[in-house]
């Protein structure tokens, strides 16, 4: 798979949509993720998740030091990039 | 037998130096740390040596780690150098930080012992260490160890103080419950009593644990239980297991762990976030206790569990409710080694009069598990909180429990430990219990829960458990959150009143307000016959939890009164 900002983007707006019932298109990419109904295990979870797709480490509060989806989709995509 | 945790490992150490006594998967997976037991005697005693020369015994040292082999090299170092520990998570968030801050000013330590990394980010809220008690930091990370200077002090007994165990309360209502280690190891042995009775088929008894340290179940079956049985440890962080709830049952197969500890939410997740391919890659045919304790342990829970982990090899018989509390270092009851749950039907109005009757499984029964008999060598009693009368088996009443493994207070809490602590019972004077706050019944010798007393809403004369009335709340309408819901009562006007707070959904429709309250009013009015003089809406994430995630009804009653909700409209 080539892992592209954009598909980092668009897994991370499915992913936000499943977790709270906020229909995908509804999803704001530059809202908090404290402004979801995300609480502390979803959001560990989530980071799990995303090691997953990536298939590389991460840290666990990596969704409360880049706290919205814009923020957190260029961080891993340059930590991607530097694997 | 030892009476003291020193003489236990030291023991041990001369037995099997070279054994592992700790692995630590530092990333939930291949990265391992080990400390043999040897290695920990040498870094421990070299460490209390440092803190023997500038600490005076009995002072308190905050260990503030991860888990990691720095935060159990510090916390023997302070148990060799007679320091009392006081065993902390590192902040990860501001209200994490604040219990830190009313942590430090209820125990007033001496010193704080840490990392280089936590340190600089403690130096980061320097603002907020003003009007704090004056200690040091030390970063244990960046000691050299020096093989030859070694200190165990030699004046330790039963009866010296070892631990201050926080419990999980909300900011600044959190209570240190000081344990000797007479308590230690006390509630130690009887675990292991109970490991031993009926040791595990095939395979060396060991342990895994990823519930944090500083909590009273983690520090005893992760840290403890291996030294008393003189047989390794597998670790890993919280963190760790909540990124990929996988790992822990990794870690289980591929050590052949037989013990591990989780409370009742680990086991959901695990059932809701482990996919099929992962399930093919598990073996946990050794895992002969899986223990489930620390919060209420759910049958929902333990057949979802059983249906999905039995083609790994899991043995139903290894599911091990468990029920304790930090003011008995841990443990108070548990069943044996490979025996079923014990799961019954009782008849919720029967219940609400404080009485037990069985039936068959219907809408007005509810499911309760029992959590074990009791294995100390002491005794479990029900008592009527009102008149220190004991009940009879089959009626409910507060569980008073009386054994070596209770701790003498609270510390620096004189009021709330004589509330506690030595309660004398009708008929039985010479004795001292401790009043556990939690509501249940003994039938057939094994202990049920049925809620905590400070909760129970009394209206008329007659009982309501919140945990009911809120079930039927959270299930009344679909933006409702489940689990985000306060059921409590508050005085109005000379009369115990019914409020709901319940969470909704961030996409809730709010036209439909009017109609939510109705619905919560109406069936609340059906199930428990009961007229709810209140109902709030309040937004998603604002209802007040403690930091194990239990809903805080008497918080939250306050922030009813003062109207500080967060409503939804």
């Amino acid at each position: 798979m080539e892992v592209t900002e954009n598909k980092i983007r668009e897994w991370l707006i499915i992913k936000i949509s499943e977790l709270t019932g906020i229909d995908k298109d509804k999803v704001g990419i530059d809202k908090s993720f404290s402004e979801y109904d995300l609480d502390s295990v979803s959001s560990i979870g989530l980071s799990g998740d995303l090691e997953s797709f990536l298939s590389m480490k991460l840290n666990p509060m990596v969704l409360f030091e880049h706290h919205t989806i814009n923020k957190l989709t260029k961080y891993l995509f340059e930590k991607y990039s530097l694997r | 037998m030892k009476t003291n945790l020193v003489d236990m490992l030291l023991s041990q150490v001369d037995k099997t130096p070279d054994k592992i006594l700790y692995n630590i998967l530092v990333d939930g997976e291949d990265n391992v740390e080990t400390l043999t037991y040897s290695e920990l005697k040498i870094k421990a005693s070299n460490l209390a040596n440092k803190l023997q020369q500038d600490y005076t015994k009995g002072s308190r040292a905050i260990v503030l780690f991860d888990t990691s082999s720095d935060f159990i090299v510090s916390l023997w170092a302070c148990l060799f150098a007679e320091l009392i520990a006081v065993p902390v998570n590192p902040p990860l968030d501001f209200k994490q930080l604040q219990r830190l801050l009313s942590i430090i000013k209820d125990s007033e330590p001496s010193l704080i012992l840490s990392n280089s990394e936590i340190i600089s980010k403690m130096a980061f809220f320097q603002s907020y260490l003003t009007n704090l008690p004056v200690f040091d930091k030390i970063a244990v990370d960046a000691i050299e160890y020096d093989q030859d200077s070694n200190y165990y002090s030699d004046t330790i007994n039963e009866n010296t103080n070892a631990i201050i165990q926080y419990t999980s309360g909300s900011v600044g209502l959190s209570k240190g419950v000081l344990l000797n280690h007479q308590n230690l190891t006390d509630n130690l042995y009887m675990l292991k009593d109970i490991l031993d009775e009926i040791p595990p088929k095939n395979v060396e008894e060991s342990f895994m644990c990823w519930l944090p340290l500083y909590h009273d179940m983690g520090l005893m079956s992760g840290v403890f239980l291996a030294v008393g049985s003189g047989t390794f440890s597998t670790l890993m962080s919280p963190l760790m297991f909540l990124q990929k709830p996988y790992r822990w049952l990794k870690a289980l197969s591929k050590y052949k762990s037989t013990v591990s500890a989780a409370p009742n939410f680990a086991y959901e997740l695990c059932v809701k976030r482990i996919t099929d391919e992962q399930i093919k890659t598990l073996d946990l045919s050794h895992w002969s206790i899986a223990l489930n304790g620390a919060e209420s342990v759910r049958s929902e829970t333990i057949n979802k569990f059983i249906d999905k982990f039995s083609e790994c090899g899991f043995d139903k018989g290894a599911l091990f409710p468990a029920y304790g509390l930090a003011e008995s270092v841990v443990f108070v009851t548990a069943n044996s080694r490979y025996s079923l749950p014990v799961i019954i039907n009782v008849n919720k109005e029967e219940l609400e009069e404080n009485r037990v009757v069985e039936e068959a499984k219907s809408p007005n029964t509810i499911t309760l598990v029992g959590v074990g008999h009791t294995r100390l060598d002491g005794e479990v009693i029900i008592v009527n909180p009102n008149t220190n009368i004991q009940l009879k088996n089959q009626q409910v009443g507060e569980i008073y429990i009386s054994s070596k493994s209770i701790a003498s207070k609270y510390w620096n809490k004189e009021k709330e430990s004589q509330e506690t602590f030595n309660i004398k019972v009708d008929g039985q004077e010479n004795k001292g219990y401790l009043k556990s706050g939690d509501l249940g019944f003994i039938k057939n010798g094994q202990l049920f829960i049925t809620g905590r007393i400070k909760d129970l809403i009394i209206l008329r004369g007659r009982n309501y458990y919140p945990q009911h009335i809120e079930y039927t709340s959270e299930n009344a309408h679909t933006a409702f959150r489940v689990g985000s819901v306060a059921a409590f009562s508050v005085d109005i006007d000379n009369e115990e009143r019914l409020i709901i707070i319940q969470e909704v959904k961030n996409e809730g429709n709010k036209s439909e307000i009017e109609s939510m309250i109705n619905l919560i009013k109406t069936q609340v009015l059906e199930t428990h016959g009961v007229t709810v003089y209140d109902i709030c809406l309040i937004n998603a994430g604002t209802l007040h939890k403690t930091s194990s995630g239990k809903v805080q009804r008497k918080y939250c009653s306050k922030k009813y009164l003062s109207k500080e909700l967060n409503i939804w409209k």
